[in-house]
């Protein structure tokens, strides 16, 4: 029975310039030809390849495994394809400690699931800070808005927005608080809640128009204490 | 709204958080948004009380664990 692990380290751009890579590559024959035996004298080899010379030594009281040629840094650059570990039989199945530590820790399938199911929305920008994907309401919203009973309400009879002149020009300033708005938040029942400039938008999604934009009397208050 | 318990000087209730929301926008509504010169006469308290209420409900609604 026989388990291959792969192993594998990039070249050093540190390496002895005295060194030459090409006479110290070890070929994946090589390794494989050598017996990292899991369990001692048990499953051992006389034999031990010395990757600096490429030839067979005897082996020393102290066993050398890869890992520790590697520790030392005496083979600075190579590449490692695999360590073959042998077992007598299957029957005879323990579990191998290898002899170089492993990181276990791993992203479980489940975890990765739940990664690769996370919606996460691209957004094109040229600017370097940090950007963070709103909420939008759908399109026309501003214009449904506009459109309703927030226009007369606010800006006809309460004169709230003295320099608004028509439906358009309302639909464009709650346009803009939409897509750039001082704060955002979610309220109850789907409702969104924008504020710019003391003035707040409420998308309200069950609503015949939508929502509506005004100037609060409390000001900041009043938005602080939607819910 | 349930009531829980009649007391002489008032009750104690339970209710669900749509209740809170409510009773929290209710108040927002007419303490924030609207300009109503004959608050408290209208009302039956003061403009004051009626904000330090809201805020009671309001940090009541936000200590309840959200949903995820």
């Amino acid at each position: 029975m026989s388990y291959h692990i792969p192993l594998r380290r990039k070249a050093s751009h540190n390496s002895s310039p005295s060194h030459s890579t090409q006479s110290q590559v070890v070929q994946p024959s090589d390794i494989a030809s050598l017996d990292h035996s899991a369990t001692g004298s048990r499953i051992g080899h006389p034999s031990m390849f010395d990757p600096v010379s490429g030839q067979q030594s005897q082996q020393s009281s102290e066993r050398q495994t890869p890992a520790s040629v590697i520790a030392q840094g005496s083979v600075p650059g190579h590449s490692f394809d695999q360590i073959r570990l042998h077992a007598d039989d299957a029957s005879d199945y323990q579990p191998i400690r290898t002899p170089f530590a492993v990181d276990t820790s791993r992203i479980t399938p489940a975890q990765t699931i739940s990664l690769a199911r996370t919606p996460i929305t691209p957004v094109q920008t040229n600017s370097t800070t940090l950007m963070v994907q709103r909420y939008k309401p759908p399109t026309n919203t501003a214009d449904d808005i506009a459109n309703g009973h927030a226009y007369n309400k606010h800006v006809i009879d309460q004169q709230e927005f003295p320099e608004i002149r028509n439906n358009s020009d309302f639909a464009t300033l709650i346009e803009d608080i939409i897509n750039n708005p001082e704060e955002h938040k979610a309220l109850s029942n789907g409702r969104h809640a924008f504020w710019k400039n003391n003035t707040v938008v409420i998308y309200n999604p069950n609503a015949a128009d939508k929502g509506t934009c005004f100037k609060p009397t409390g000001g900041k208050r009043y938005y602080d204490n939607l819910v | 709204m349930q009531i829980l318990t009649v007391r002489s000087n008032g009750l104690d209730v339970a209710l669900s958080l749509d209740e809170l929301i409510a009773l929290n926008n209710a108040l927002n509504e007419v303490t924030n948004a609207l300009d109503i010169d004959e608050f408290e006469t209208r009302m039956g308290v003061s403009h004051e009380f009626a904000l330090d209420l809201l805020k009671q409900i309001h940090s009541a609604i936000k200590s309840l664990p959200m949903e995820e």
